[in-house]
């Protein structure tokens, strides 16, 4: 398995791929340590089932499935509550988006908040769409369910998401 | 179309999905249709939110490196696999058992054996270390530490290659790597595990460096090539 070709391209995806797999599971824990740790389970699990890559999906959806089995098994270890909590994140820089001015950070992290608390199925076609840009067919294709569903998961997310703002600017 | 299809397409039509003439047909209806318009704003504005709430978080400084020093350039301990090894020793008995039965019982009589052949040796012996400076930042220039076979001094060699370690080969504490120069050539670089050091061999031919001259080695697997593109090979030093 291991030739130069073999180790030359999965250099070339730890390179390119890092900084996005590392921001898609801090999305999902919101732990800056722990995604440090999760994103090397990911590309070390990779390595060892480099073989198994059969090439039918780009090399980033099947890095990026394993990234999410890795984030729902220490999930399920940690139990849901544990990850969820807030902590100091280092380094942020805001993206400059017109919209930045309508909420403060306070309510970034809120707001974060609330779309950690979304059920996975949810959470996971929410970030994959506005976070990450991917089109309904790269979301179909990842978490390997139909296009239907992804538009309907979208459409239900986001109305689960605005109830739970709206709890969060009732209280 | 009823107000569930229109809800259907809103969500597409946010999210750019929509076909042409779906989406001529949503815009017609948008005009006529207040509550579908407030859907759409509706779920435009949560859309907006969301995004709003993104937040580039910066990957660590050299995470792809510790990666990668954990994948394609991870040292692994060899796994002894008993059942080649049995096999081995097996096949090595069978062997051994036939070579016996056909010496017992085919080969000549001692009285019409003839004399053993020398056999041609081919070795290459250190007699003197006259290794020079070792500076950081500038190749390490070793010198030809003794006096090789002429035949293959004069040989011409059309690349520079490396003759040791091969692939797969074990190394102890103490080894040289050895480089075959082409004629002109007078520097290589080496890689070891992804670190490249310049060597210079002002005078020879064939470049020996010494494992104290190298990028510090633990025990465990180790990747070596020449410069970059040309082949990797695996060795493994035993500690």
């Amino acid at each position: 398995m291991e030739n130069e070709e073999t180790r030359e391209k999965f250099a070339k995806a730890v390179r390119e791929y890092t900084p996005r797999i590392f921001k898609m599971i801090y999305n999902m824990t919101g732990n800056y340590e722990k995604t440090r740790d999760l994103t090397q389970d990911v590309f070390l699990k990779a390595w060892e089932a480099y073989d198994d890559f059969r090439g039918e999906s780009s090399l980033y959806t099947w890095i990026y499935r394993i990234a999410l089995n890795r984030v729902y098994q220490y999930r399920r270890k940690k139990g849901r509550k544990d990850i969820i909590s807030i902590e100091k994140i280092p380094d942020i820089e805001s993206e400059s988006n017109p919209e930045e001015n309508i909420i403060n950070d306070f309510e970034k992290k809120e707001i974060k908040q609330k779309i950690k608390e979304l059920p996975d199925i949810y959470q996971n076609v929410i970030i994959l769409r506005y976070f990450e840009n991917f089109s309904y067919s790269q979301i179909s294709r990842t978490l390997e369910i139909p296009v239907g569903t992804v538009r309907s998961r979208l459409h239900r997310g986001l109305k689960i998401f605005k109830s739970s703002l709206r709890s969060m600017y009732d209280t | 179309m009823t107000h569930k299809k229109y809800v259907k397409l809103i969500q597409e039509y946010i999210d750019g999905e929509i076909s042409r003439a779906n989406k001529r047909e949503l815009e017609e209806h948008l005009k006529t249709c207040t509550e579908c318009r407030k859907k759409l704003e509706d779920i435009k504005s949560t859309v907006e939110i969301l995004r709003s709430s993104r937040q580039e978080v910066k990957t660590p400084e050299s995470l792809d490196n510790e990666i990668l020093n954990k994948t394609i350039y991870r040292k692994v301990k060899p796994v002894f696999n008993w059942k080649l090894a049995a096999a081995g020793i097996a096949a090595l008995l069978i062997l051994g058992i036939l070579i016996f039965t056909y010496v017992k019982i085919l080969s000549p009589p001692t009285s019409m054996k003839k004399a053993p052949q020398d056999i041609e040796k081919i070795i290459l012996t250190h007699k003197d270390s006259t290794e020079k400076k070792t500076e950081k930042d500038k190749p390490v220039e070793i010198q030809r530490k003794d006096k090789i076979e002429k035949d293959i001094i004069d040989q011409k060699f059309e690349e520079t290659r490396l003759v040791f370690p091969e692939e797969g080969s074990v190394v102890g504490d103490s080894f040289d790597v050895v480089v075959i120069l082409r004629k002109d050539e007078k520097e290589i670089e080496l890689n070891i595990d992804g670190e490249v050091k310049k060597y210079r061999a002002p005078d020879s031919k064939i470049l020996f460096i010494e494992s104290r001259n190298l990028p510090f080695l633990d025990r465990g697997m180790h990747y070596i090539s020449l410069g970059k593109g040309r082949s990797n090979l695996m060795f493994y030093k035993e500690g």
